[in-house]
């Protein structure tokens, strides 16, 4: 007797639980092994790189929330540098330790939400997610500290920052930072030896480096694979060559390896902020900017290495208040370009669990 | 005897013997199911709270105390939640399929033991009952599935069909072991034969038997086939209402039967000491779903292909050694004895490592050598976490230093009350609003929001009379705020960084307008109506514009080159200005301007004629007066001073005559005035620089006559006076004291005693009427004339004043033209609103240092008498931002409408209060909430801080406790009363905060 078969193309996503927003995977499966995969994105598209054109450059800096929505301060902070380097704006020495630390922090909490989302891909039912929460509840006390916002922090400012730390920021930023490391630790008991997730994480969705590097990966992912990428090191924006921290990196590439890069960048980015705690100045954190701006005619392109990557905004001024061109380089997007070459062949679960590895934001894939 | 037996028994002799068969079990099945039923509900409900309190959460706790009518509630929503069918499904499958699924489970539970004769059907066979039964619910599964007519529930059926029977292998095998020691089959026997309970004696049985049931009940890890994650919802993805809650009863129901199997066949069922039988029954069974909430809590699940590998590498090799090694023991020791723990325990640890450490998933990728520590260590930490206290009751505890949020409308301001700076400004210029600008270093935006009602901030910058600076609030504190210095700056900070393009007004309406004269008060009006549209023409008659800034202020004052300037750039509006254009001469008169289409005739001629002291010899050479002094100065024409000067009078223009003068070559200067110098009208700075520059001022002293040798002026007799009553004015009257006379020795006299208008521009036999002054006789709310279509504004109506007054005078004359080009009524409602300003006694300053105003940096007297370089150097950007930060910012909205240019999304809109003089100040501030992003750009925007400062609109930022957009604290003191503006009808709607959110509520 021979089995009469058939190959069934699913729709995964636009409104799938695991679509970390609304991607969405066009996947042709023979029974549980992937045979090819489409994705589709778009979902999500604002058309903000064409608004932006017709705000100030200040009223911008809202659009830039709403990218990598998990990300906000770092997109604040790329859109600022890049407006800071096309009008030649100083920024006070302060404001730039502020936002060292509100970066960090900032990929702190967006690592926590990427590996608890990737736990819940593997089936976990919401505890490592929620153990997580509670520390980045912390961070985005912080943040509510500083700007108000607990999402959508708009805080960083042409110039420096828009308000200075409150009193009360710095005890409570030394009470996270002392206490983050011993739940970094929890998180690792929970999950790192656990051989449900090395039998669901090893030798699943390897991204060699050599391919990673020609797809333009940056970030955890590009890292995961084992190359020692990263903008902080490799060209100090800001104040990062006075920090000492290190690269952690993975071996193989596989969802292991990212899962470990994050949790290990952590442990970093607690050592950076806690350094910057401790040596940041007193002073002014905004330097006086006209309002409207209006930068010189001009081209420029800033990259920082936000959470997910490297985040890039390409701007050009016509000497209007109003940027002729704004365009981002989205981390999220390149990343996700590598996803059909990890998935296929493999079943759908790993499907989920790849993808979730990746850890992109749609607001930003799409924007 | 079982319970049911007895029943029966007693009820056969009084029913026929099929009856009392009957009604024994048909209520023993009743009581079993509404238990059965009640039990699943709370199994559901321990396992949300469960699930809640390891993962540091609640869990359900708002139904009932503790949550504990959560399950009534769900089962309430579940039942009237809409079922659906796909339209492309199998409606009788789809109907079928929880039923099939749910009656199984339900079914098992007819053998179980529920303590010593408590049990339905005490079945020989009963085990073999249960595994049969239980694998029915298998097919319920597929045909779920296989009706939705949706690829996840194919999925998720098919994957439950390979699961099922995978582990239904290791599953009745791991009971084989325990079948071999008790030797039946019956569940009351099995129980029965446990003196020692068999997870001890069969351990390997009993693990085996766990995980297997595990995935029989699709438990987490083994929970494929609903995997959220992957699948969705499986099989029942296409389920809702009560078919789905069916299907959640059906597995909890299962969850419940394998609960009470395992405590049957391993931990020795209702066995216990003390406690009654049925109650040690459920506590064991409790306990095992707690231990399985506990492992839902913690582990991820395993993929589809290390599943099976698992149910068939794993465990179903184990299961056949178990048989092995009980079947060997069994014929070694047969009545197995109690001791044989010690042996099995190590038997079972030694196998599963063994086993583990040559077990693969998936080819040899990963090991699980360590079989179970790392999973173990994972729940160790869960089970700490469910001691922890749960971070969901933080919230409401938690004391952050942040706001609350709240949302809605809120009203800005009840009272028409403003800072007095800005009532005291005849021009009404927002002193407030560009202060409050300064201090955030937005120069340039500061001087256009001065240029918004004051067409000349370089003038008032320099030479205005500062009322605003009177009336400031912090001069009842230390000393008033640097209004008219601050002016200065930033229009400086203007001139240095340059202009901006001025676009010229559109011309929008087909009237013109005459203007004649073009000093404050005409360019003013000029400016205005071209900004309403109207095509203006200035007339003025010297070859300058500017009219008294021009020819009156001197240069070391007011630099010529910025005033002209400023003109240029009301001239770039679209003013034309034509200059020797002296109307009334040349055939240029009213008539003619009318003739050439000029609807309405504004005359801000202004009083550049000088008063006459009216004493002998006013006419000897030597005596040049005041005015004419200046204005000669001004225009360049050569002007011979002479070496000792008196001038004469008190004002500002005698000040600046004799320092002038004093540039020009003058040995000495004196003036004259008849009062003392409380009275004197002159500005205090202005006298203070004069003296500083050696100009002697004789107080109470009056000219009595010019004393004149050959035609020229050699002297001045004058009287010493002493100061009698308060005369009209309400300074008090000089009277002369007799023989008192005394004589000044001059050759030069500058009587500067007061201005008087030129009506030179007015036609033979004109019909306007004229005051007794000698000054335009207008409408007191209108600068109306008796002529119609002619208007007059400025010194022309009021006689001499200041510049500002002018300039307030000439934007109400613009709006009064333009009324009448509109053919409204003419009248001007700003008489009659009664703007009351903001009292000093009204506000807290208790948080304000004190402080003094900045002296302003000055040429050194030697170098400025010596040219007519300005005196006054101008303030430094630091200097300026430091003073502008002393303004205690009495006032409310500015209404300068930054919040609305700075907002991306257009949102923020200022609702003016609406009265029946129009619009009268700021109402409140309108949000679209639905729009609004909350980014605070708004806030940052505010130059008062207004939006700032308030503390409960979450208009954007609502940081550091200090929230947004309140009326009370808005307003710089709090109000007394509730608002009479306050819209109770609005309130209802914002919503209400929720306890989580409310982080200032304490808990005591």
């Amino acid at each position: 007797m021979t089995l009469d078969t058939e190959q069934v193309v699913i729709n995964m996503g636009p409104q799938h639980p695991s679509t970390h927003g609304v991607f969405r995977m066009r996947v042709t499966f023979d029974g549980e092994v992937i045979l090819d995969m489409e994705p589709v994105f778009g979902y999500l598209h604002r058309g903000i790189e064409k608004l932006a054109e017709h705000k100030t450059y200040l009223q911008n800096m809202p659009y830039t929330d709403r990218l990598d929505y998990l990300a906000s301060m770092s997109n604040n902070m790329a859109y600022a540098m890049a407006v800071e380097k096309l009008a030649g704006i100083e920024v006070p020495e302060r404001a730039e330790y502020i936002r060292i630390i509100m970066a960090e922090l900032m990929r702190i909490s967006s690592h926590l939400v990427g590996v608890g989302a990737l736990f819940n891909d593997m089936g976990a039912f919401m505890t490592p997610f929620l153990y997580m929460y509670r520390e980045r509840e912390k961070i985005l006390d912080l943040f509510e500290m500083v700007c108000g916002q607990r999402l959508t922090y708009n805080y960083m400012r042409f110039g420096g920052v828009s308000h200075d730390l409150p009193e009360e920021f710095i005890p409570t930023l030394k009470r996270f930072i002392d206490e983050m490391p011993g739940y970094i630790d929890e998180y690792d008991q929970l999950l790192a030896e656990n051989e449900i997730v090395l039998a669901r994480s090893k030798g699943v969705g390897i991204l060699p480096a050599d391919k990673a590097i020609n797809a333009s990966v940056s970030g955890p992912v590009l890292r995961g694979s084992g190359v020692k990428w990263d903008l902080r090191k490799m060209d100090p924006y800001s104040i990062y060559d006075r920090f000492d921290f290190e690269i952690p990196t993975g071996t193989v590439g596989d969802v292991y390896d990212r899962y470990r890069v994050r949790v290990e960048e952590m442990r970093q980015s607690v050592r950076i902020v806690r350094q910057a705690m401790e040596q940041i100045p007193a002073g002014e954190v905004r330097t006086r900017v006209p309002t409207p701006l209006k930068p010189p005619p001009g081209e420029t392109y800033v990259s920082i290495e936000a959470p997910k990557g490297e985040l890039g905004f390409y701007l050009v001024s016509d000497g209007s208040a109003k940027p002729y061109r704004f365009k981002i380089r989205a981390p999220s997007l390149l990343n996700l370009t590598v996803l059909r070459d990890l998935v296929v062949g493999w079943k759908l679960a790993d499907a989920i669990v790849t993808f979730g590895s990746i850890d992109v934001c749609m607001g930003e894939v799409d924007r | 005897m079982s319970v049911l037996e007895q029943f029966h028994d007693w009820l056969a002799v009084y029913v026929p013997d099929w009856a009392a068969y009957l009604i024994p079990g048909v209520v023993g099945i009743a009581i079993l199911f509404a238990f059965v039923m009640v039990v699943v509900m709370y199994f559901i409900y321990i396992e949300r709270r469960g699930l809640g309190r390891f993962q540091i959460r609640q869990g359900p706790n708002r139904a009932g105390p503790q949550g504990i009518l959560q399950p009534i509630a769900d089962a309430i929503k579940i039942l009237l939640k809409e079922d659906i069918i796909p339209a492309r499904g199998d409606r009788l499958v789809h109907w079928l399929a929880p039923v099939v699924t749910f009656v199984p489970a339900l079914m098992i539970f007819a053998v179980i033991p529920w303590g010593h004769g408590a049990i339905l059907a005490d079945l020989n066979i009963g085990i073999l009952y249960i595994v049969a039964i239980s694998s029915l619910g298998v097919v319920g599964v597929f045909m779920a599935g296989w009706s939705s007519s949706n690829k996840y529930s194919l999925l998720g059926a098919m994957r439950d069909i390979a699961q099922m029977v995978s582990y239904e292998v290791p599953l009745v095998l791991s009971i084989v072991g325990v079948l071999m020691v008790t030797g039946s089959l019956s569940m009351v026997s099995i129980v029965e034969a446990q003196s020692v309970p068999f997870i001890l004696l069969q351990p390997l049985a009993f693990i085996i038997f766990f995980i297997a049931a595990l995935a029989e009940i699709n438990r987490s890890p083994f929970d494929l086939l609903e995997a959220e994650s992957e699948i969705v919802a499986g099989f029942h993805t296409e389920y809702s209402g009560m078919k789905f809650g069916l299907f959640m009863f059906a597995e909890y129901t299962h969850a419940f039967a394998v609960c009470c199997i395992l405590t049957t066949l391993f931990l020795s069922g209702w066995k216990g000491p003390l406690l009654p039988a049925a109650l040690w029954f459920m506590i064991k069974a409790v306990l095992v779903f707690v231990g399985l909430v506990w492992i839902r809590s913690t582990l991820p699940r395993l993929r589809v292909d290390q599943l099976m590998e698992f149910a068939w590498k794993f465990l179903f090799p184990l299961a056949l050694v178990n048989i092995f090694v009980t079947g060997v023991e069994i014929i070694i020791w047969p009545a197995f004895p109690w001791w044989l723990i010690f042996v099995n325990i190590p038997i079972a640890a030694i196998l599963i490592v063994l086993w583990s450490s040559m077990f693969r998933v998936h080819g040899e990728k990963v090991s699980l050598r360590h079989f179970g520590w790392g999973i173990a260590k994972g729940l160790a930490l869960t089970l700490r976490h469910l001691f922890r206290h749960p971070i969901t009751v933080q919230y409401p505890e938690q004391r952050l230093t942040v706001s609350k949020r709240a949302r809605g409308q809120r009203f800005v301001r009840d009272e028409r009350k403003r800072a007095p700076c800005v009532l005291a400004c005849p021009a009404s210029v927002d002193a407030q609003g560009y202060v409050a600008m300064i201090t955030q270093g937005r120069f340039i935006e500061a001087v256009e929001l001065i240029r918004d009602t004051n067409p000349f901030p370089v003038v008032c910058g320099r030479v205005c009379t500062h009322p605003c600076e009177k009336a400031c609030n912090r001069g009842c504190m230390d000393q008033p705020v640097s209004i008219r210095d601050l002016k200065r700056f930033i229009t400086d900070y203007e001139m240095s960084v340059g202009r901006g393009e001025i676009a010229p007004y559109p011309r929008t309406r087909e009237e013109m307008v005459a203007i004649v004269g073009s000093g404050p008060g005409g360019l003013t009006a000029a400016r205005d109506l071209a900004r309403m549209g109207y095509g203006v023409t200035v007339f003025e008659a010297l070859p300058m514009a500017g009219g008294m800034m021009a020819v009156g202020i001197p240069e070391y004052r007011l630099p010529k080159a910025v005033l002209q300037k400023e003109i240029e750039g009301i001239e770039r509006l679209g003013v034309e200005i034509r200059l020797n254009s002296p109307v009334g001469k040349n055939g240029l008169t009213l008539e003619s301007l009318q003739q050439q289409g000029y609807e309405a005739i504004l005359l801000a001629i202004g009083a550049h004629d000088s008063m006459k002291l009216d004493i002998p010899g006013e006419d000897l050479e030597g005596v040049y007066h005041g005015v004419s002094f200046l204005r000669d100065v001004s225009l360049g024409k050569p002007v011979k001073v002479g070496n000792k000067i008196a001038i004469v009078g008190g004002g500002n223009v005698a000040i600046d005559a004799a320092r002038t003068a004093l540039r020009l070559g003058a040995k000495e200067v004196f003036i004259v005035y008849r009062r003392s110098r409380q009275e004197m009208p002159a500005d205090e700075e202005e006298i203070e620089d004069a003296e500083a520059e050696d100009v002697k001022i004789h107080y109470l002293a009056a000219p009595v006559r010019v004393l004149g040798e050959g035609g020229k002026v050699v002297g001045l007799e004058c009287i010493r006076m002493e100061l009698g009553e308060p005369d009209a004015s309400g300074r008090r009257r000089p009277i002369p004291v007799e023989g008192s006379e005394f004589a000044l020795d001059i050759d030069m006299l500058i009587p500067a005693i007061g201005q008087a208008t030129d009506l030179t521009c007015l036609p033979e036999g004109h019909t306007v009427n004229i005051t007794r002054r000698g000054t335009f006789d207008v409408d007191p709310l209108s600068p109306v004339t008796n002529m119609p279509g002619v208007f007059a504004c400025g010194d022309a109506v009021s006689g001499p004043a200041t510049v500002v007054e002018a300039i307030g005078a000439g934007a109400k004359a613009a709006v009064a033209i333009d009324r009448y080009l509109r053919g409204e009524e003419i009248e001007l409602a700003e008489e009659v609103m009664p703007l009351k300003e903001v009292a000093f006694e009204d506000m807290d300053i208790s948080d304000v240092e004190k402080g003094e105003r900045p002296k302003m940096p000055h040429l050194s007297v030697r170098d400025s008498v010596r040219g007519f370089e300005e005196v006054n150097l101008g303030f430094s950007a630091e200097t300026a931002i430091a003073e502008a930060n002393r303004c205690l910012n009495c006032g409310f909205c500015a209404w300068c409408r930054q919040c609305e240019d700075a907002c991306p999304y257009g949102v923020i809109k200022i609702v003016p209060q609406q009265t029946p003089e129009g619009e009268t100040g700021v109402e409140r501030f309108d949000i679209d909430l639905g729009e609004c992003i909350f980014c605070g750009l708004c806030i940052e925007a505010c130059p008062a801080h207004r939006l700032y400062l308030t503390r409960i609109y979450e208009a954007a930022t609502y940081r550091r406790g200090e929230l947004l957009l309140d009326k009370e604290s808005l307003m710089p003191f709090p109000a007394a009363q509730p608002s009479a503006y306050a819209r109770p009808e609005i309130e209802p709607a914002l919503p209400k905060q929720s306890l989580l959110l409310d982080r200032n509520r304490s808990v005591e």
